[in-house]
């Protein structure tokens, strides 16, 4: 395996009965690079991350994490700190014996388990050590399942989709914390269906739907490969303004999406575009930057005349 | 030792409320003992040539091991397994599913000794006292535990729920209490119900703990030994293999 590769995965296919869930999956994760997955809901996000846990065994295909190979479970897991998206801390035990015991099944003498709990601790202001894991908000489960993550102190984490399910001020705590152990040279692979998430973390993304990568490279290069610099969202207030709107997309053959009644549209000249559609009498039209999301509904062709017709 | 520290994993978090756990596990064939034994001893006098609650209490102790194991590796690791799977805790280390399930009926077997010790020592108080070589049924204990203990963590792996367990235990656990001869000897049986009985395990933990207890000690309990080990083995290779379908995809 060639130096400066943490991840390497070549080929991986994997069906559930008849449902081909990853389909000749191949990429490679940099050392100390942050990597994204982002998908929807059941693009096999998260039964590629359990392949190279060894969770599930793929049909097709071989990965190595770090020079070990998919074989060899028990070598890669050491590799991994892994924070999956629930049910990886103990319930039965408390917040600190959760840190203890992940540190000693990864064969840490006692006393050195229990000064990397402490640690831990410290370091994520996880104050009520004695606390039944239960009684912890998603925020602080969050955390500790990061700091368990981090106890053999590995080279490598991976996340799957690791602020579903908070709220904002959490998700903020949380992405603070996955950039500064990003910077502090560890390899962070995460999988996330918030196109923000993506965008603030990840250095190069890889874009997964139904199970098939779409397109790899870095969040902003690949929005201005496959999108115009500008893009405009119209608010339509009436069907009559509806009808317009369509009528007008329809003549240009101009992509675009629809949320409610809110129409994003991805025209070749934005300017002439705005001029046009304030002349048809529709005057909500923001002009923005396009973002991850706009280009994830574009490859994906997820949201293009999804609810309009 | 990877297996040891699920053992301990689980011997932490059960010690929290240890007091209840061993009450619960060791309330039946307490029982079973004062109900059976003092009750049935007035009407029944001896039995082969033994006082009456001398002839059960062999057997109601190795009973206690048989429950004490099979409830952990069902209701128990059906717990870890599937309710609050805590697998996925442990699995996400570099503990394999072979040192989960090893760990698991080690923990069983510790229940199901820590049950029949527990009964042993109250035997004990009401004068049922064998002598130092009550120490061989130690390992009588140890094996019947195993062998339970694999049994039940294999019906565990197969289960969907919770409810599957009553199935076990009445169409398994409970016959066996009755008919391994704990109570009665197996030959007052009619022969096809004799005949199942010598089918169940317990008959030989019941055979072997009388045996010692009654300082009847010959090679021909090895076969009691074999049997009791060769099923445990059996269940235990089960276990293993229905674990990892279960739990890989």
């Amino acid at each position: 395996m060639e130096k400066g590769i943490a991840i390497r995965i070549e080929g991986i296919s994997k069906k559930f009965g008849d449902v081909e869930v990853l389909k000749n999956i191949s990429f490679f994760v940099r050392k100390g690079e942050c990597f994204g997955i982002v998908g929807p809901n059941g693009a096999g996000k998260t039964t590629l991350l359990n392949i190279l846990m060894g969770f599930s065994i793929p049909d097709k295909g071989f990965f190595e994490v770090n020079g070990k190979r998919a074989r060899d479970t028990r070598a890669i897991k050491r590799e991994i700190g892994f924070i999956a998206q629930e049910e990886i801390l103990d319930e039965e035990l408390t917040v600190f014996q959760n840190l203890y015991f992940h540190g000693l099944y990864y064969d840490l003498p006692k006393r050195e388990a229990k000064r990397r709990a402490e640690e831990l601790l410290n370091f994520f202001g996880l104050t009520r050590k004695d606390e039944q894991v239960k009684n912890l908000s998603g925020g602080m489960k969050k955390k500790l399942a990061i700091a368990k993550a981090l106890i053999h102190n590995p080279e490598i984490l991976i996340m799957d989709e690791p602020t579903i399910g908070l709220d904002p001020r959490s998700r903020a705590v949380i992405w603070d914390t996955i950039s500064v152990l990003s910077k502090s040279g560890k390899t962070v692979l995460l999988t996330t269906h918030y196109m923000e998430e993506a965008e603030k973390l990840c250095e190069r993304v890889a874009i997964l739907n139904k199970g098939e990568i779409i397109d790899i490279g870095e969040p902003y290069q690949l929005i201005s490969t496959h999108l115009p610099p500008v893009v405009l969202e119209v608010k339509v207030e009436s069907d009559e303004e509806k009808r317009e709107l369509l009528g007008y997309i329809a003549r240009y053959h101009m992509e675009y999406r629809v949320s409610g009644n809110i129409f994003t549209l991805y025209p070749k000249n934005p300017d002439s575009a705005r001029g046009e559609i304030l002349l048809l009498g529709i005057e909500n039209i923001i002009k923005r930057n396009p973002n991850l999301e706009d280009l994830f509904l574009k490859l994906t062709g997820r949201g293009l005349r999804d609810e309009a017709l | 030792m990877k297996p040891f520290k699920v053992w301990l994993r689980n011997f932490v978090a059960w010690k929290k409320n240890f007091l209840t756990s061993l009450v619960g596990d060791a309330v039946d064939p307490l029982i079973y003992f004062l109900g059976f034994g003092y009750g049935f001893k007035a009407l029944i006098g001896n039995v082969d040539g033994m006082d009456y609650v001398a002839f059960i209490v062999p057997g109601i102790i190795m009973s206690s091991a048989m429950t004490g194991a099979s409830y952990e590796c069902t209701f128990g690791s059906f717990t870890r397994v599937a309710g609050k799977k805590t697998y996925r805790a442990l699995l996400i280390a570099p503990i394999m599913i072979e040192d989960f399930v090893i760990g698991e009926i080690l923990w069983g077997i510790t229940k199901g000794a820590l049950a029949a010790i527990v009964m042993m020592v109250f035997t004990m108080v009401f004068g049922y006292l064998p002598g130092w070589f009550v120490i061989f049924n130690l390992l009588n204990i140890l094996l019947t535990s195993f062998t339970f203990a694999s049994t039940s963590l294999f019906f565990t792996t197969i289960s969907r729920s919770y409810d599957f367990f009553s199935y076990y235990f009445t169409a398994f656990i409970s016959p066996m209490f009755i008919l391994s001869g704990i109570f009665f000897p197996i030959n007052s049986l009619p022969s096809w119900a004799a005949f199942i009985s010598r089918l169940f395990p317990l008959t030989y933990s019941v055979h072997l703990s009388r045996e010692i207890y009654t300082k009847h000690l010959s090679f021909s309990l090895i076969l009691d030994v074999l049997f009791l080990f060769v099923w445990g083995l059996v269940f235990f290779y089960l276990s293993m293999k229905f674990m990892k379908k279960r739990l890989i995809t």
